[in-house]
């Protein structure tokens, strides 16, 4: 698999600390805990998880799109300013200006009353005056630029009349008319047939260097992820708990999650006899958090009582100048393979409590 | 799209058709004898030879189907016969009320197209305000209240309790009758009209009004969750622009269904409002002719407000067209 | 879950979270307990039971509560106002406003009840078959329901109403036989829409008859609508027997009906509104109970509104 070789650039966005959540019926739901990352020009940075982990919270919450959510702590820096706490009219202007968001479900997202090239327009008249002509010419243009063929026609009719796949297209348009520094893509090809994601994703990626902005890509699609990622932060329960360079977290992972997520799935270069490893157990609910660290009831490895059930762990570097991992046993891992995983999947205790090492 | 409006028409023809062929033989069903009613009725004991003269003047004593053959010959023709009581033409009868219930009705329709949707509107948008509770419970309330004891509050508190303490001329309004009829463009009131006009128009208005506030709160409020009015926030529309643009017209189409759908509750309330205030219109006249079995009247008025409902209806659906793209008339029924 | 794509598989993590699924379902379905738990918590809708349980007990214990009978009249006592004795004052002819309206309560939910039981049974007779079936047995249903839509139905209604004589029964035959129509369109819409979700496929391709899976497996998914409507109607019957009442065809004197004594306070408006006040009254707290509840219903059936 080759990666587009990225021109990584100035950081764009430092999230520090982030800590969101709602209150429901049941309770405070703390959906982010303590999140930190940063963002540079040119990069895809891709948040991984499974609904409920946070991921999409974590990005809502840089442009304050779920008015629900409660920010507790935290920092959102962007270009010297913190998002969170400027005026609602300079935030404004960061959306769709500087941050462009694309959602996961072009159907739903596109406003079904407005003709395509209106909404496309919209944007130019919001953030750069034009008037309804002008915009409907930048709508087409925008069309155009994402690969829409007889874009000026294809301008005048209505979400409904497109495919999902130009759909995508078209919010992709929409949100690159204004030449945003960076594009929030919030599951660009999970509501696609799967014929259609890849196009989708090379558009992204051209625009992406057509524009020189940074991307961040929420999925829970690690076959996206592989094709496109520069860096990979996997959430679980609301906390980081791996981060690094795509190669780092494919292919040296060092935390039993993203182990457990990679064994779980079919590769390509499979001969066919390879057993898929299933995550045991569920989801952990965010009302009620396992103690310790999140993952532990589910956790293949190292289910120390004391430690795994009673402490959090930390993100911390474990290799090279990047890579982090939040688990008690991170170091242990340190040469253990989805290959490792597969041909002990009977053997649930793949390292014994007493030969892991003292953290 | 006119092929469409086209077999929407031809659809009104039976469903016209059958209703009134229903409401023909539900009458003639009713108890009492038109003869007798004509001749001024069952006790004044009239001259047989009196009554032999009506029934073959207005053909009773022929079968019955072919009474009801009669019937629709005249009826196609637009000619809806003559009144049992005052031998008074139908068609003139539905000219004057008509017109009368038309004025009244484009005032409550006004009221609930403005005040309705407005306070729905803020409701949803202003949600777990003090204005949104107050309009949670004034609406059920206002839904609630039958039409009739709402009419009678009415007058008691803005002509008889005002008539009764000599309040000044301009604060006391007029709670019977039509008045004295003076109109601009047809529905703007001049002169003293508007003390005539002002408290059935409100009454006919309230119930539709309360169902269009409720209808429009819901809609909007689901419409706020949807995925399209963050794309829009996401845009960075002002959150003002966000509702008017994206919202309303996503929002109306429901309310625009109701406001089809519920016009047998306007007619009712019609009846009822025009009862009370003795405003002489289409309603007061339809429930007297039943009552009274004044046959011809009942049925040629309940004609025009059949194909008055067809109309709106159809009406109804091509701007529910318009508000939604993904309507495409011409394929299918749109109902 | 599509297999293996260009770059890799996809939805990967689906598979491993067998709990998506069934939060899903929960929430589709909401325990009994959750619902009365939200139902509780709706201020509006707990004051609207208790007025309909006072309303019930009123109904049941009628000659308890109401100090005279319905007919007894006190001479020289006409149209009195309010006062220690006659609590709402009395009528026309010196019958007990009070004791009135209290028996009138029987009549009101006598009519508000059955009328609704009839229309909800033709409503989902028909819609039921209309939705699951199709064709042309729905077209001609659908056909129907237009017709009767496009009639008036308080021309229907008062037709009925004469030809059948005035009675609190020919009442509920009106109501029942011109109410159904609302009902009709929701439970077949309902239908609709149930029946093209997998588990109506699944029943099906187990081989369970076109009954079973109409009322085993559809009907109990698409009772939510149809409850909320339900209690609505029992107010907007209660709400046209007013009105029936009022133009006339309604039940006849003596018969405390609270419309058909509004009906006859509204000449004396101005001397002695009581008399059309206490009966409005009434009639107002009813449906106001009613649709309190109902709205209650809909808020704590559909957790997503809230």
């Amino acid at each position: 698999m080759t990666l587009p070789a990225p021109h990584v650039g100035e950081v764009l966005l430092s999230v520090r600390d982030l800590h969101a959540g709602f209150t429901t019926d049941d309770g405070h739901v703390s959906a982010v805990d303590g999140v930190s990352f940063d963002v540079h020009r040119g990069e895809v940075f891709s948040i991984v998880g499974e609904s409920g982990s946070g991921k999409s919270v974590t990005a809502m919450t840089i442009l304050g799109l779920i008015p629900t959510v409660e920010v507790s702590a935290g920092e959102v820096l962007w270009k010297g300013r913190d998002l969170l706490t400027i005026s609602e009219e300079e935030r404004r202007h960061v959306r769709g200006g500087e941050i462009a968001m694309i959602f996961q479900d072009p159907l739903t997202a596109l406003n079904p009353v407005h003709t395509v090239g209106r909404q496309i327009g919209e944007m130019a008249r919001v953030h750069e005056g034009l008037n309804k002509k002008q915009a409907l010419e930048r709508a087409i243009e925008m069309l155009d630029l994402v690969g829409i063929p007889e874009a000026r026609k294809r301008a005048k009719m209505y979400p409904h009349e497109f495919s999902g796949g130009m759909r995508q297209r078209a919010m992709i348009a929409m949100a690159i008319t204004c030449n945003p520094d960076l594009l929030i893509a919030d599951e660009p090809t999970t509501a696609l047939d799967v014929t259609v994601q890849a196009q989708v994703l090379e558009v992204l990626i051209e625009i992406k260097d057509k524009i020189d902005s940074g991307i961040i890509l929420i999925t829970h699609d690690l076959g996206v992820v592989a094709g496109m990622a520069d860096q990979v932060m996997v959430m679980y329960a609301g906390h980081q708990v791996e981060m690094g360079t795509t190669e780092e977290i494919f292919y040296e992972s060092r935390h039993p999650y993203t182990l457990g997520l990679l064994a779980s799935l079919p590769r390509l270069d499979d001969v066919g006899d390879e057993p898929l490893v299933p995550i045991s157990g569920s989801p952990p609910s965010l009302i009620h958090r396992p103690s310790g660290c999140a993952f532990h009831p589910r956790c293949r490895f190292a289910q120390v009582p004391g430690l795994c059930d009673a402490e959090v762990p930390e993100l911390r570097l474990v290799a090279g100048d990047s890579h982090r991992s939040a688990c008690h046993y991170a170091e242990t891992l340190e040469g253990v393979t989805i290959e490792t995983l597969r041909a002990k999947a009977d053997d649930l205790e793949l390292i014994a409590p007493d030969t892991a090492v003292d953290a | 799209m006119p092929s469409y409006i086209f077999r929407r028409l031809l659809l009104i023809i039976p469903t016209v058709f059958f209703a009134l062929s229903f409401l023909f033989f539900l009458f003639f069903a009713l108890p009492g004898d038109p003869v007798n009613l004509i001749a001024g009725g069952a006790d004044r004991a009239p001259n047989p030879i009196t009554l032999q003269q009506i029934e073959e003047r207005y053909g009773f004593d022929d079968p019955l189907p072919v009474q009801f053959a009669n019937y629709w010959e005249r009826t196609v023709k637009w000619d809806l016969g003559e009144s049992y009581l005052n031998r008074r033409s139908v068609n003139d009868i539905l000219g004057d009320k008509a017109v009368n219930s038309l004025r009244l009705a484009i005032w409550a329709i006004l009221i609930e197209i403005v005040v309705g949707i407005a306070v729905g509107l803020v409701s949803a948008i202003r949600r777990y305000s003090m204005a949104d509770r107050m309009t949670t419970i004034v609406t059920a309330g206002a839904s609630a209240i039958p039409v009739f004891v709402l009419g009678f509050i009415l007058q008691y508190g803005f002509a008889v309790v005002p008539n009764l303490n000599d309040w000044p001329e301009w604060a006391r309004l007029r709670t019977s009758r039509l008045g004295p009829d003076s109109w601009a463009f047809f529905f703007i009131p001049t002169g003293e009209q508007w003390r005539y006009l002002i408290l059935p128009a409100v009454t006919l208005a309230s119930v539709s009004t309360a169902l269009a506030a409720r209808m429009t709160r819901g809609s909007m409020l689901e419409v706020l969750r949807a995925d399209y009015m963050r794309t829009a926030r996401a845009k960075g529309l002002r959150e003002r622009q966000v509702v008017a643009r994206h919202g309303l017209r996503n929002a109306m189409l429901p309310v625009i269904t109701l406001i089809g759908i519920d016009f047998g509750t306007v007619i009712g309330a019609a009846v009822l409002t025009e009862t009370v205030f003795s405003w002489p219109g289409l309603g007061s006249e339809i429930a007297d002719s039943v009552v009274g079995r004044d046959l011809p009247v009942a049925l040629g008025l309940t004609l025009a407000v059949v194909v008055a409902y067809s109309f709106i209806n159809l009406l109804v659906d091509l701007s529910y067209a318009w508000f939604d793209p993904r309507i495409r008339l011409g394929s299918g029924e749109a109902a | 879950m599509t297999a293996i794509g260009h770059a890799g598989p996809d939805t990967a993590l689906e598979a491993a979270e067998p709990g998506g699924e069934l939060t899903d379902v929960a929430a589709a379905r909401p325990l009994r307990k959750d619902v009365w738990r939200r139902f509780k918590r709706n201020r509006l809708a707990m004051v609207g039971l208790v007025l309909i349980v006072l309303l019930v007990l009123t109904a049941v214990f009628a000659s308890v509560i109401a100090p005279y009978t319905i007919t007894q009249r006190f001479s020289g006592e006409f149209r009195a106002g309010p006062s220690a004795d006659h609590w709402f004052g009395t009528d026309l002819i010196g019958r007990d406003v009070f004791s009135r309206v209290v028996y009138g309560a029987r009549v009101s939910l006598k009519i508000g009840i059955a009328a609704t039981a009839i229309a909800l049974v033709i409503g989902l007779a028909l819609g039921a078959v209309a939705g699951f079936f199709g064709g042309p047995l729905e077209s001609l249903i659908m056909r129907l329901t237009d017709i009767f839509l496009a009639i008036p139905y308080i021309v229907l209604a008062v037709a009925i109403a004469a030809l059948l004589g005035r009675s609190e029964n020919t009442v509920i035959i009106v109501l029942g036989f011109t109410g159904w129509l609302g009902i009709c369109r929701i439970v077949r819409s309902s239908f609709l829409s149930l029946k093209q979700l997998e588990y109506v496929e699944a029943a099906t391709a187990l081989g369970y008859s076109k009954w079973r899976i109409m009322f085993r497996h559809i009907l109990p998914n698409a009772l939510q609508p149809i409850i909320v409507y339900g209690t609505i109607a029992v107010g907007s019957v209660i709400l046209s027997e007013a009105a029936l009442s009022f133009l006339g065809v309604g039940p006849q004197d003596p018969t405390p009906a609270w419309g058909l004594m509004v009906s006859d306070g509204k000449s004396q408006l101005p001397v002695a509104p009581h008399l059309l006040f206490f009966p409005g009254l009434a009639i107002f707290t009813t449906v106001l109970a009613f649709v309190f509840v109902g709205d209650g219903l809909r808020d704590a059936l559909d957790p997503k509104l809230k």
